[in-house]
């Protein structure tokens, strides 16, 4: 030994001395730090020394042990480079161990075993994949030294389990030497026991279970969905196969040394070799390039535009979706997610593929108009104007012939009264006589008629031209001639002067009949266009003529008529009749001077028909029900009369001498039967008496009188307990024994709304109600049309996301098997019982063909109450069915015959009684009701708005007269409306003038005229809704009515008060309704202050007051009277209620106003053509 | 700036189109679904009154002059006929076609004196104003949702996104067939008045510009933009555009919405001009005067929704004056 080591140089240099595990010779230390002092001679020495290894490195594959000098060289780098070799002692490392890595006779050498350890502990970036390298590789499997080791480090890193099983793998190989492995496993479970491992250790297996083959991983995986994918992630970290777009598989440059694939085809021990960290992160090195070109990015700048990652969506749920909203939908570049506001399920009802449906066409799907034919109704259109054609040329024909029957009419108004009860023979003679005159024309060329005729006219009248026109065309001329008919009766007379030795046979239908084919015929062979009329005509006839009911009622009618005439408004004021005689040069008989000048105003020929009955064809205007079939069935019946029954007598009489106000108080029950038909009506009221039958009725009521005769008195003495309950002054009970004879009801007092008391009226009915004209019976069996037409109006109505996709189609009642339909269009009135709805009537067609001879036809042949019928009607649907409002609007339209009022009542056409529902068929007003043209006054965004907010005085009164004067006239004939109130007042402000297409309303004078002249009987209102209706006939004089249901200020105080009221009900329901016409406002009432005391009846006024510059004396006094009937009965027939007389006063008191005011500013007609326009086609 | 008033009217329901007269810049021309045909006045007195009101059978869908007199116009609607009105005599004077499905579209070529109407039906048909009557029809592969016409020029746009251009003089084959460059159904479209293109929008607030030209330096030009759109939270509302109207002067045109908006917009250096008020209600319909100064804008209740507003109905009908350069485009000064 020579000289000792220097501790002192090792010491000063210890920082840098890297040990190892075998430990360092200190002489190697001391000469390597002595050398380094020296830098340069070292390294001179090292890369000197290094040489000569290297060199014996190429040659080591010659020699015998060839792992021989990496062992050497890797000892002398440890000694040489105290402060760790480094770079140089990594790859030499490296060159050694993966020279021999796939040689076997190095795999349990644990020499080469020490060099991959050494490496691994040292430079390995990843020791257990590492150890994992050598397990797959077999290196060290047989050594007790892989075992430590590897066991050591995954013990140090906290992998107990898996050192555990590392050991044990150890053990059960055999890993020599297995008793030093044993020594340390059982040191290691020492450790373990004392320290247990940690439960959230990896529990993977320490060595890897390599897959078979990636191949067949893919295979596996190849559902590319990449969620699923996700389940599947390697468990050495492989990256889940994510779906790039275009990676560029990375190559190394050509300078680089292309890695040598290990040619063995066995790979399935996994990674051939394991390299540096550097060397296997090679790809994620950019590989240095010149700067040119060269594109720095800079920071903050925008987001590389990235493909967004598809949200994955379920293309079922997406439809569900896109049903249930507005589609989502990514346009092309979504910055921002975009809703189409459109229905897009609506738009595209077949798919995107087909065509899409404009927004237009959606609308029209959903208001039904899409599928209508259309060409239908243009064929129908084209017909009607070459009738319009025909209609200027008749129009200036029927000029000429108005002309030349002034002329007539003024030489011969005279002679009605002389001869009145000729009428009959009249008539037949005239029937002859327009028979001849048509048969002429048809034979004459087309020019020609029109001179033939005038000539004719001068002695006939211009009855024939009438065959040819469609109503429309009629009304037109109508309107133009627009003056009293009365004159044919003069013509009547005059005729029968002149021709008297023609007299005829008048005995039949059958006569008149044959005068209407042959007037048919000849309007054909003039119009020469019209041929398939002639098919239907007969056709036509027949039904006209073969129905009982029809000419049942016929009798009636005529009769009631006839009363009529005597009997309304008594009361005309002078002004009136001046008018009037103006109108109609002066050429209107004595007779009926006091009749209501619209009845002579709406006196027209009819053209099937001898004119001499005063009362015949009606214009537009009249509900129809009444007036056009009557005309029709009084000229069939009329001429055969006077074989019949005898009740010719007292009709000519009562012609003859114009009895005023032939009320029932005087009549005789059987008088009043022959002449009327009115009165009776208190009993058998919907009689459709056939004049055949006519003794009949008055038997029936004969019977009836004596039945309840007794019954009634009984009852009286019930009376006075009631009485005392009422502080109004009841009128003595009239001892007449006609007004108790038509009572149903005897009871002092009840509820006449009581569904029991109906039926009893209704069980006593002479008639039964089944066979009324319209009425269908269907009460065996249910109709079930409720939910269909509920899921419907649901459907269209629905908004939101109620609103179902797709609107159902319009459902449609079809009603005896069919015969009758309707298609429902929209519901135009709620209710939980009776909801109405607005339908098509499809039947239209058949009473109205395109052809305007059959519509008049048609509208003759039908009765009271389905007369003029149109496409669109209301349906009131009732549930549960009562057959009340049916019979009591009926009823009403008969009581009130032509009398101007009855257009005021709807019309009902049919009813259709079911088990489980019921349908009435009613007129449709499009206009609205009283409480919407209120509300759209008051609205600020209507065309009607109004600087107050509420109607204009004057329309208020034009409409309050339009009210009274129906009320009065239901009053008058015993029947209460019982609900009114605005909504159930429609306006009907119909055209005037016959060209409903053009409503220049030339011939609608702006001077109001109380009398409905000029137009002005086409302006009113129409009373809805009878539901509540009372038919007073069927009670006693002295009834008093008790409400059982909730009352509210919209009732009336006696009501509300549990007092017993009659009229007041109605008197008060107008009051109300002009209330909120004038205020725009519920009604509010109260007791007039001190005028309450004890014992005195109270007295109401309502609570809003008067606008300075309104009337306010007429509207003070119509309130008053009003609000408390039971005050003004003074004077009124019997000094009872209905105070009609009261009420006509304030009605001619307001007409008298409105004639002085209506021409001021807008004027009258003005505000109503704002109303009219604005409430036109209104949704 | 300019000066906006409603046109008090008895319109009840949704109008369908408005079109000046091309000879009088105050009488208005418009159709609507409450079956009438109306000529209004839009300056008589304060705020304009009717001068006309012709019935129709059923609800109108388009409605313009024919004949550069303003005396005359046609007519079309549900019921299927193209109808010939006689405006000086307030009446309808005779059905010139009949489509076998609705009239969705009518508009007429002052330079062939050709009125053309378009259906559902798929089919075009050409009439001749001077004979009345009608002289060919075309059928194309899709329903017809909008015409418009320029010089000869025929634009007609169809469902499924299909425009087809023709030229009226050889009606045998379109001049071009081309594919909306928008992605919904097609709403409107409108030549411009210079004829070298055309705008169309579409359902989903955007409006495309094309033209003409079949050259590739032409058609680089086209291009589409948003518009009419609100944004709700995360998402664009975004409303169907229904109504263009070019000015007849500059070129620029204005565009109406389902939100009730109206823009008035330079196509060339495409910018939005202006942006007005929000109208109560979706635009139906605009047109522009023939003199510029007014703009005509419908604002009714649309059908975007497939429901019909029962409540609160809007058929208001508004008059736009046009300042003087208010639609001027910024390029010309």
């Amino acid at each position: 030994m020579a000289d000792p080591v220097q501790l002192s140089t090792i010491e000063a240099q210890k920082e840098n001395i890297i040990p190892l595990p075998g430990g360092r010779s200190a002489r190697a230390l001391a000469q390597s730090i002595l050398a380094s002092e020296d830098t340069e001679t070292q390294n001179l020495d090292h890369a000197a020394a290094r040489e000569a290894f290297e060199n014996e490195l190429k040659t080591a594959d010659e020699l015998d042990d060839p792992l021989d000098p990496y062992l050497r060289y890797v000892k002398w780098i440890q000694e040489a480079y105290t402060s760790g070799g480094g770079r140089i002692l990594e790859r030499t490392l490296y060159r050694a161990t993966h020279k021999f890595e796939d040689s076997p006779e190095f795999k349990n050498d644990p020499r080469y075993l020490k060099l991959w350890i050494t490496w691994v502990q040292t430079f390995s970036d990843a020791p257990r994949e590492s150890f994992a390298f050598l397990a797959r590789k077999g290196i060290g499997a047989g050594l007790a030294l892989y075992y430590e080791e590897f066991a050591a480090y995954l013990e140090a890193q906290g992998r107990k389990t898996q050192a555990e099983e590392i050991y044990e793998m150890g053990i059960e190989r055999n890993a020599r030497p297995v008793e030093r492995l044993r020594r340390k496993y059982d040191e290691f479970v020492a450790r373990l026991a004392a320290n247990p491992p940690d439960a959230n250790e990896p529990s993977s297996p320490a060595v890897p279970i390599v897959r078979a083959a990636l191949g067949e991983r893919r295979a596996e995986a190849e559902p590319r969905d990449p969620q699923a994918g996700a389940s599947g992630f390697g468990a050495e970290g492989q990256a889940p196969q994510k779906k790039k777009n275009k990676m560029m598989v990375f190559s190394d440059g050509p300078g680089a040394s292309a890695p040598v694939l290990p040619e063995e085809t066995d790979r399935g021990g996994g990674w051939d070799s394991i390299t540096t960290l550097a060397d296997r992160k090679k790809e994620n090195v950019d590989a240095p390039r010149p700067w040119a070109g060269e594109i720095l990015k800079q920071e903050g700048g925008p987001a590389p535009k990235k493909e967004k990652l598809q949200i994955f969506r379920d293309p079922g749920a997406l439809q569900a979706q896109s049903q249930q909203q507005p589609a989502l939908t990514a346009s092309g570049k979504p910055r921002r997610p975009e809703r189409v506001f459109a229905a897009f399920e609506l738009v595209y009802p077949h798919g995107e593929s087909q065509d899409e449906c404009d927004f237009d066409e959606i609308r029209a799907r959903a208001r039904g108009l899409l599928n209508v034919d259309w060409s239908e109704m243009r064929r129908e259109d084209e017909h009607r104007r070459q009738r319009q054609k025909q209609l200027d040329r008749d129009r200036a024909k029927a000029q000429q012939e108005d002309e030349m029957m002034m002329d007539m009419l003024g030489s011969r108004h005279a002679v009605v009264e002389k001869e009145p009860e000729v009428v009959q023979d009249e008539n037949a003679k005239f029937v002859t006589k327009s028979t001849v005159v048509t048969l002429a024309l048809s034979s004459s060329p087309k020019a020609k008629p029109k001179k033939l005729k005038k000539s004719s006219n001068m002695q006939f009248s211009t009855e024939p031209t009438m065959t040819m026109h469609t109503r429309a065309a009629n009304d037109e001329i109508y309107s133009i001639f627009n003056q009293p008919f009365v004159a044919q009766d003069d013509f009547a007379a005059s005729g029968k002067k002149q021709d008297s030795s023609d007299e005829e046979d008048d005995d039949d239908e059958d006569e008149t009949e044959q005068t209407d084919t042959m007037f048919s015929q000849a309007g054909h062979s003039v119009a020469g266009k019209e041929e398939e009329e002639e098919e239907d005509q007969p056709d036509m006839l027949k039904g006209a003529f073969t129905d009982d009911e029809d000419t049942g009622f016929t009798a009636v009618d005529v009769d009631m008529l006839r009363k009529k005439h005597a009997e309304d408004d008594e009361d005309v004021p002078t002004e009136e009749l001046e008018q009037l005689q103006i109108d109609s040069e002066n050429i209107i008989p004595e007779e009926l001077m006091d009749e209501d000048p619209h009845t002579i105003y709406n006196q027209r020929g009819s053209r099937h028909l001898p004119f001499m009955t005063p009362i015949v064809e009606q214009t537009e205007s009249l509900p129809p029900s009444t007036i056009r079939g009557r005309g029709r069935r009084k000229s069939t019946t009329t001429p055969s009369k006077p074989g019949r029954a005898g009740g010719d007598e007292p009709l000519i009489d009562f012609r003859a001498s114009p009895i005023q106000e032939v009320s029932h108080h005087d009549i005789l029950p059987d008088k009043d039967i022959e002449m009327g038909g009115m009165d009776e009506k208190e009993n058998v009221p919907e009689e459709p008496l056939e004049k055949q039958k006519r003794s009949k009725p008055t038997d029936t009521l004969l019977i009836s009188l004596e039945d309840l005769e007794p019954k009634g008195k009984a009852k009286e003495v019930k009376k006075p307990t009631n009485n005392a309950l009422q502080p109004r002054k009841q009128p003595p009970p009239p001892s007449s024994k006609q007004d108790d004879s038509g009572s149903a009801i005897n009871d002092a007092q009840c509820n006449p709304m009581d569904p029991a008391l109906r039926d009893v009226i209704l069980s006593k009915l002479p008639q039964p109600l089944t066979t009324f004209k319209g009425f269908y019976d269907n009460s065996s069996q249910p109709s079930k049309r409720t939910d269909g037409i509920r899921k419907y109006i649901r459907a269209i109505t629905a908004t939101g996301k109620d609103a179902p996709k797709v609107i159902p189609s319009q459902p449609v009642i079809g009603l005896e098997n069919g015969e009758i339909s309707y298609t429902i269009r929209k519901e135009i009135g709620k209710g939980a019982f009776a909801p109405v709805y607005l339908v098509e009537n499809n039947m239209a067609g058949m009473y109205d063909t395109a052809d305007g001879e059959e519509e008049e036809d048609a509208a003759e042949s039908a009765t009271i109450g389905t007369s003029k019928r149109c496409e669109l009607e209301a349906i009131k649907m009732e549930t549960p069915v009562s057959t009340w409002e049916f019979y009591i609007t009926r009823l009403a339209h008969m009581r009130l015959g032509v009398h101007r009022a009855t257009q005021s009542l709807v019309n009902v056409h049919e009813f259709h009684l079911f088990k489980d529902e019921a349908f009435l068929v009613l007129d449709y007003f499009a206009q609205g009701t009283l409480l919407d043209l209120v509300n759209a006054t008051a609205s600020p965004n209507n065309a009607m708005h109004t600087q107050s907010g509420t109607m204009e005085e004057i329309m208020v009164m034009f409409f309050t007269v339009e009210l009274l004067r129906t009320v009065e006239q239901l009053h008058e004939k015993g029947i209460l409306h019982g609900d009114l109130k605005a909504d159930n007042c429609l306006l009907r402000l119909q055209h005037v003038g016959g060209n409903a297409s053009n409503s220049n309303d030339a011939e609608w004078s702006s001077a109001y005229d109380p009398h409905g002249g000029s137009g002005w009987d086409k302006k009113g209102l129409v009373l809805i809704d009878f539901g509540r209706g009372v038919d007073m006939r069927n009670f006693r004089k002295d009834v008093g009515f008790i409400a059982d249901w909730k009352t509210d200020k919209q009732d009336c105080p006696e009501m509300r008060e549990m007092r017993p009221w009659t009229y007041q009900i109605d008197y008060y329901g107008v009051a109300a309704v002009v209330h909120s016409m004038l205020f725009g406002k519920y009604i509010e009432t109260t007791t007039v202050t001190g005028d309450n005391a004890p014992g005195r009846p109270k007295k109401y006024k309502i609570v809003s007051g008067m606008k300075r510059y309104w009337q306010g004396e007429i509207w003070t006094e119509m309130f008053d009277v009003l609000l408390n009937p039971g005050m003004f009965v003074e004077g009124e027939h019997g000094g009872v209620m209905p105070i009609t007389k009261g009420v006509r006063r304030i009605r001619q008191k307001m007409e008298e106003w409105i004639v002085a005011n209506c021409e001021r500013g807008v004027g009258l007609k003005g505000w109503l053509r704002k109303v009219e326009e604005g409430m036109k086609k209104r949704k | 700036m300019s000066n906006n008033f409603e046109v008090p009217t008895t319109i009840s329901d949704a109008i369908s189109s408005v079109n000046y007269s091309p000879v009088q810049s105050t009488n208005l021309l418009v159709s609507s679904w409450d079956q009438t045909l109306r000529l209004i006045d839009t300056h008589a007195g304060t705020s304009g009154r009717e001068l006309l009101q012709i019935d129709s059978q059923a609800p109108l869908l388009d409605a313009c002059f024919a004949g550069s007199d303003g005396k005359t116009a046609v007519g079309g609607g549900l019921d299927q006929a193209v109808k010939f009105f006689d405006l000086s005599r307030g009446q309808l004077t005779s059905t010139l076609s009949s489509h076998s499905s609705a009239v969705k579209s009518i508009c007429y070529n002052s330079e062939l004196s050709t009125v053309i109407s378009g259906s559902w039906d798929r089919t075009l048909h050409l009439h001749s104003t001077q004979s009345q009557s009608h002289t060919s029809s075309h059928t194309l592969p899709h329903k017809i949702f909008s015409l418009s016409t320029i010089q000869n020029k025929l634009v007609v746009a169809m469902a499924s996104r299909s425009i087809h251009i023709y030229d009226l003089r050889n009606m045998s084959e379109p001049f071009q067939r081309r594919e909306s460059s928008l992605k919904f159904m097609t709403r409107t479209v409108r030549c411009m008045p210079n004829g070298e293109g055309y705008a169309s929008s579409s359902i989903e607030g955007r409006v495309a510009v094309e033209f003409f030209d079949p050259s590739k330096e032409s058609q680089s030009r086209k291009y589409a933009f948003k518009c009419h759109r609100q944004p709700e939270g995360d998402v664009d509302v975004v409303y169907p555009v229904n109504a263009l109207s070019f000015h007849p002067q500059y070129g620029t045109f204005a565009s109406g919405g389902g939100d009730g908006v109206v823009a008035l917009w330079d196509g060339v250096a495409k910018r939005r001009l202006r942006q007005y008020p929000k109208y109560p209600a979706s635009i139906a319909a605009m047109g522009f005067s023939h003199d510029g100064r007014y703009l005509a804008i419908a604002s009714c209740n649309g059908f975007e929704d497939g429901k019909e507003t029962v409540s609160n109905q809007e058929n208001k009908l508004f008059i736009r004056e046009m300042g003087d350069n208010e639609a001027k485009p910024k390029s010309m000064g």
